[in-house]
């Protein structure tokens, strides 16, 4: 017998009335692994990690991670559990300072020396210490992404979701944080999703690719960004008779 | 920079408070000293508030409820007893208790603000007709007679524990109350600075990172609102020894108003705001009656409405920013 895969999910499913944002989703990553998620936008990309986080109750289906069943248990058990998530629009303390913010993630590290080491630490990565003292609320698109990867870093996690980490960077702010999601990786399990190609490249990861809920390719990148589905779900459909 | 307007804001509060402990019942009449043993019981709710609503972000309209469980136990318990230490204890615990009970419903239900608001209104209305239709001999506990909307008169004074005999009454009870003012204001900013109060402010901020980074947000809300209920619980306590009397009107609307405009008043966030809010509020309604020169609760109306108007975040946060204001340009003078 094999090790469980760190992260499964069996026929997850999840309804918003009659629309289906995830529909019968089989995944799996090992631990380990770096993943790319990629997808046309509504694909269902942000709605499964909701799922995995217990931020959403999957409406079917079974999530279960380092081989424990985990659908539907609260956000904050599952959080202690080592999955931490990057949110598409970060969410942050604003009216906090960035060290309070990055202060309050560390609650892994045992006491008040400890804590304040490690805060130091995540600050240093991110490049942040100068605005150690500002209010999360004040700093600008990309560094409030980089604020809240230091969030997610700071915590230890057994698995890093990280959803639209590069959103609203400049080319040069992309390079360095597929080079932070990188060195990341080889300590953490990480799912990425991601729109940038650039990016993918740069991690060339295995891509997992959503289309309306549902997974339609899973390969290495070069192979995904080659196949012919793929290029239609992102150029837009040709016309079927089930797009009607 | 920063630690020195700690310490700064830390002395001043020790100055107010030994003023208010030592210098005032040295130097005011008795009367007003009766007064502003009052202002300071309430200016305890007040800050009861504050953290409820200011730290905790749970926007509770009906704080009053707690202080007037607070009372009525205390007055029932203590017609009984005799001896006021364990009624007083119990006036803490009951409030605390029914927090509990509520917040369990409230926080793990996931009650939005709006609602949560209603509901604790409506709870403290509903204590409000329950305590009203108490009137007549059938509705006693034990020798306390209800009384309706008579509430409940010659409720005993506090004692020294143990001592019947020895009463904490008018300079005593002042002395009494500012003590457990400046215990409350004292430990509720010795529990900000814990790591469980950093935690209660990253909910107000946040409640889906708090819980994204695996803190449990029911638990801490439930905790702010318990520790809420008891002190204004304690308020309740003092209040209905300091009049010898409690009755429905403490759970009236116009009161559960009154806490917000003081909090509103002095500055939502903060916690001498609401002492400050409290004090300045309650003596200006004091004067106007006696004055008798208008209606204190129009006159109040109105000040409130400027005061939204013109310094939204309330007084001491407004002060402190004109401070702040005045120093920049006095360094940037030549
Ligand atoms: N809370 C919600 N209520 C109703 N519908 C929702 C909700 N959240 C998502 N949806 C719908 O579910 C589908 C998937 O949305 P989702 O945000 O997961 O897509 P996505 O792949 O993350 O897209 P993007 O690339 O734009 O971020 C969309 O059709 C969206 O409208
Ligand atoms: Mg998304």
């Amino acid at each position: 017998m094999t090790n469980p895969p760190l992260l499964e999910t069996i026929a997850l499913t999840k309804r918003f009335g009659g629309v289906t944002a995830i529909d019968h989703v089989d995944f799996r990553v090992e631990a380990g692994e770096l993943r790319c998620l990629i997808g046309p936008n509504g694909a269902g990309k942000s709605t499964f990690f909701r799922c995995l986080t217990g931020q959403l109750r999957p409406t079917a289906g079974r999530v279960r991670f380092g081989g424990e069943d985990i659908t539907g248990a609260t956000t904050h058990a599952i959080a202690r559990r080592g999955v931490a998530i990057k949110t598409q629009i970060p969410a942050l303390f604003n009216g906090l300072s960035v060290a309070e913010n990055v202060r309050l993630a560390t609650w892994k590290a045992d006491g008040r020396a400890a804590r304040t080491r490690k805060t130091d630490e995540i600050l240093a990565v991110t490049g942040l210490s100068p605005l150690a003292a500002r209010p999360a609320g004040s700093l600008p698109h990309g560094q409030r992404q980089w604020l809240e990867l230091g969030l997610v870093m700071a915590g230890n996690p057994a698995l890093m979701l990280l959803d639209e980490p590069t959103a609203g960077m400049t080319r040069q702010e992309v390079a360095q944080t597929a080079e932070l999601v990188r060195s990341l990786a080889k300590e953490h399990t990480v799912i990425v999703v991601e729109h940038d190609l650039q990016f993918i490249r740069m991690v060339a990861a295995t891509v997992t690719v959503f289309h309306r809920g549902q997974i339609l390719v899973e390969g290495p990148a070069d192979a995904v960004m080659a196949d012919q589905r793929v290029k239609e779900v992102y150029l837009g459909q040709p016309p079927t008779a089930d797009t009607c | 920079m920063n630690w020195v307007r700690e310490r700064a804001s830390l002395l001043a509060a020790v100055a107010v408070g030994g003023a208010l402990i030592v210098v005032v019942p040295a130097v005011a009449e008795i009367f007003v000293l009766f007064e502003l043993t009052l202002f300071l019981v309430l200016a305890i709710l007040a800050l009861s508030l504050a953290w409820v609503w200011g730290f905790g972000g749970i926007l509770c309209f009906g704080q009053s409820v707690f202080f007037g469980l607070g009372g009525y136990t205390y007055a029932i318990a203590v017609i009984n007893m005799g001896d006021s230490t364990v009624p007083l204890l119990l006036g803490i615990l009951l409030p605390a208790l029914l927090a509990g009970i509520l917040g369990y419903f409230l926080f793990w239900q996931r009650i939005s603000d709006v609602y949560l608001a209603v509901i604790t209104l409506a709870v403290s209305l509903i204590f409000y007709y329950l305590t009203g239709a108490s009137a007549g001999s059938e509705y006693r506990i034990g020798n306390a007679l209800l009384g309706g909307y008579n509430g409940i008169p010659s409720v005993p004074p506090i004692n020294v524990p143990g001592l019947p005999e020895h009463q904490v009454v008018y300079g005593d009870l002042y002395v009494l109350t500012a003590v457990m003012l400046a215990v409350v204001y004292g430990g509720l900013r010795g529990l900000l600075a814990t790591d469980f109060g950093r935690v209660v402010v990253a909910v107000r901020e946040n409640e889906e990172r708090a819980q994204l980074l695996g803190y449990d947000v029911r638990a801490t809300k439930l905790t702010v609102f318990v520790i809420g209920g008891a002190i204004a619980g304690l308020s309740g306590v003092l209040f209905a020894a300091w009049g010898s009397y409690v009755s429905p009107n403490v759970f009236a609307m116009t009161f559960t108003a009154q806490i917000i405009v003081w909090v509103l008043v002095g500055g939502l966030g903060t916690l001498s705001g609401a002492v400050v809010g409290c004090v300045l509020v309650q003596a200006a309604m004091t004067w106007l009656g006696e004055a008798k020169l208008a209606d204190t609760n129009l006159v109040l109306g109105a000040a409130f409405v400027v005061l939204v108007l013109f310094a939204r975040r309330g007084l001491v946060p407004g002060t402190r920013s004109l401070l702040a204001d005045l120093r920049g340009r006095a360094r940037s003078a030549p």
